[in-house]
């Protein structure tokens, strides 16, 4: 009986998700199963410290400490966010950065994930504002290219909200639980 | 240029981009190059972030693959991939004085297999193609057939050139979308994989209209007009009271309203006799409700394509 209940073949039309293409019904297990091998494909190297000579884990705190200031100032989504904090770590699993470029690294980062996430992506202008002027927009636009092609273009990371979305909807979990799910997150 | 591309003769000037035939000097393989001016104050635009971190995702021989990207300051160099021809050339290319023709339809069936093939992929990904037409089907020598770089059509905004030969065409679009809908999925692909596969079989167009309004008309001509009855909610869609209300005035007589017979038209243009387990295929696909028509998984598993999935396998 619980199977009926929660794998309904058809469609429900009051539901937002199934005009959603990344929702859309019949597909769902496929696509979610290729977004589990992305995440792993996507992962960066949990001990990627001990090759930078120059960083501590207490910087890459600050420095996302600094990201999540910026990202609320910005009101963007916290998918944008996520995704910065992947494209940081997967840049230094790959590239030694040194500590003055380091700020440099997560503004860039930042810059990429919300050109990939959002509508509105906060411009070249606003970025440069958020870190003092402390680097120029040359150095921005060529951080960027230097991190976008580290990881060669591959930047699809699914993030956690995907799956989130997903496990809320088959389980049913109301609002406040997915509120409460997000919070966590 | 990176010097690892010798750069060939010029294959065409896209809507977005150049494409030169290339040579790699390391392996000897051709390669397509495709490149894409860059002149944005905003560093990398984020439709080539969008699109190409997909396009590097999809991998399946029925699909081009992106082999690469060359970012310079100011330059894209998109490796891909190279094609001997399109299907659009291809049935071009067949044509005997003015009339056009189709292909045999044993080949119908195989490049109809591989579309669908790479289709079923590409949504299996999370991917819509939005674009399929015969331009962007390459095909090969032997007789493969890919999806070509779709996605960056749309990853580089407007056409650089509308003045050439390649007008954005409505010809594949569906109805759904013609008529306003902004709810569509993969539907959409389903039925421009409907339409090239009536037009392999002739050799012409199934729906050339000329503007939206009268790509419509055409459709409906030969599918039938959507009712609430055939189709629930067709009447919310923005545009079908004005549709709707045309073609009631263009064809008063309810009996010259449609839908007619698929396989007595296309029998027409085609020599060899047509049956029915293709023309079920066919309105599978074409069918207006875009919940009604198959996804590319259920169409690969019609019976017209049995002597594929059938095959033994060692």
């Amino acid at each position: 009986e619980a199977y009926e209940e929660y794998h309904s073949d058809t469609l429900d039309l009051m539901d937002e998700d199934t005009y959603d293409v990344v929702m859309v019904a019949e597909l769902a297990d496929g696509i979610f199963d290729y977004l589990r091998e992305l995440e792993e494909k996507y992962k960066p190297d949990p001990n990627f410290i001990h090759f930078q000579p120059e960083l501590k884990w207490s910087y890459r705190r600050i420095s996302i400490d600094w990201i999540v200031e910026v990202h609320n100032r910005f009101q963007l989504l916290p998918e944008t966010l996520y995704l910065t904090v992947n494209i940081i770590d997967r840049f230094l699993s790959k590239k030694k950065v040194i500590l003055n470029k380091f700020q440099l690294v997560g503004a860039a980062a930042l810059f990429i994930a919300a050109k990939y996430e959002e509508i509105n992506c906060p411009s070249l202008k606003d970025i440069i504002y958020m870190l003092n002027e402390a680097y120029t927009r040359e150095e921005v636009i060529e951080a960027e290219k230097y991190i976008i092609d580290s990881l060669e273009f591959e930047i699809g990371w699914p993030g956690p909200m995907s799956f989130l979305r997903r496990i809320s909807k088959a389980d049913d979990y109301d609002y406040e639980i997915r509120t409460l799910a997000k919070y966590l997150l | 240029m990176s010097s690892q591309f010798k750069q060939l003769e010029k294959l065409g000037n896209g809507t977005y981009a150049t494409v030169y035939k290339g040579l790699n000097k390391t392996t000897g393989v051709y390669v397509a190059l495709k490149e894409v001016k860059l002149d944005s104050e905003e560093g990398t635009p984020s439709t080539a972030i969008r699109e190409i971190s997909l396009m590097k995702e999809l991998k399946h021989e029925n699909i081009v693959r992106l082999y690469d990207v060359i970012h310079t300051e100011n330059k894209l160099t998109l490796v891909f991939e190279y094609m001997d021809n399109d299907l659009k050339k291809y049935m071009d290319s067949l044509t005997v004085g003015n009339s056009p023709q189709g292909l045999e339809l044993h080949l119908v069936k195989y490049f109809q297999w591989q579309l669908l093939e790479g289709l079923a992929f590409c949504h299996a990904n999370k991917i819509l193609n939005r674009d399929l037409k015969p331009q962007n089907l390459l095909i090969n020598k032997k007789g493969q057939l890919k999806l070509g770089d779709f996605g960056l059509a749309r990853a580089f905004g407007i056409p650089v050139n509308t003045f050439s030969s390649e007008v954005v065409t409505l010809w594949y679009r569906a109805p759904d979308v013609l008529m306003g809908s902004r709810t569509y999925t993969t539907s959409i692909d389903i039925w421009s994989c409907g339409c090239i596969l009536a037009e392999m079989i002739t050799g012409k167009p199934l729906f050339p209209g000329t503007n939206d309004e009268e790509q419509l008309k055409l459709i409906f001509e030969m599918m039938g007009m959507p009712t609430e009855a055939t189709w629930p909610g067709v009447s919310q869609l923005p545009k079908y009271a004005a549709s709707s209300a045309s073609f009631q005035q263009q064809h008063p007589n309810a009996a010259l309203q449609g839908p007619k017979d698929l396989k007595e038209l296309l029998q027409v243009n085609c020599k060899e006799k047509l049956d029915d387990v293709v023309i079920n295929l066919l309105h599978g696909l074409l069918q207006l409700n875009p919940d009604m028509r198959l996804s590319a998984k259920q169409a690969l598993h019609h019976t017209w394509f049995a002597e594929y999935y059938q095959r033994p396998t060692n």
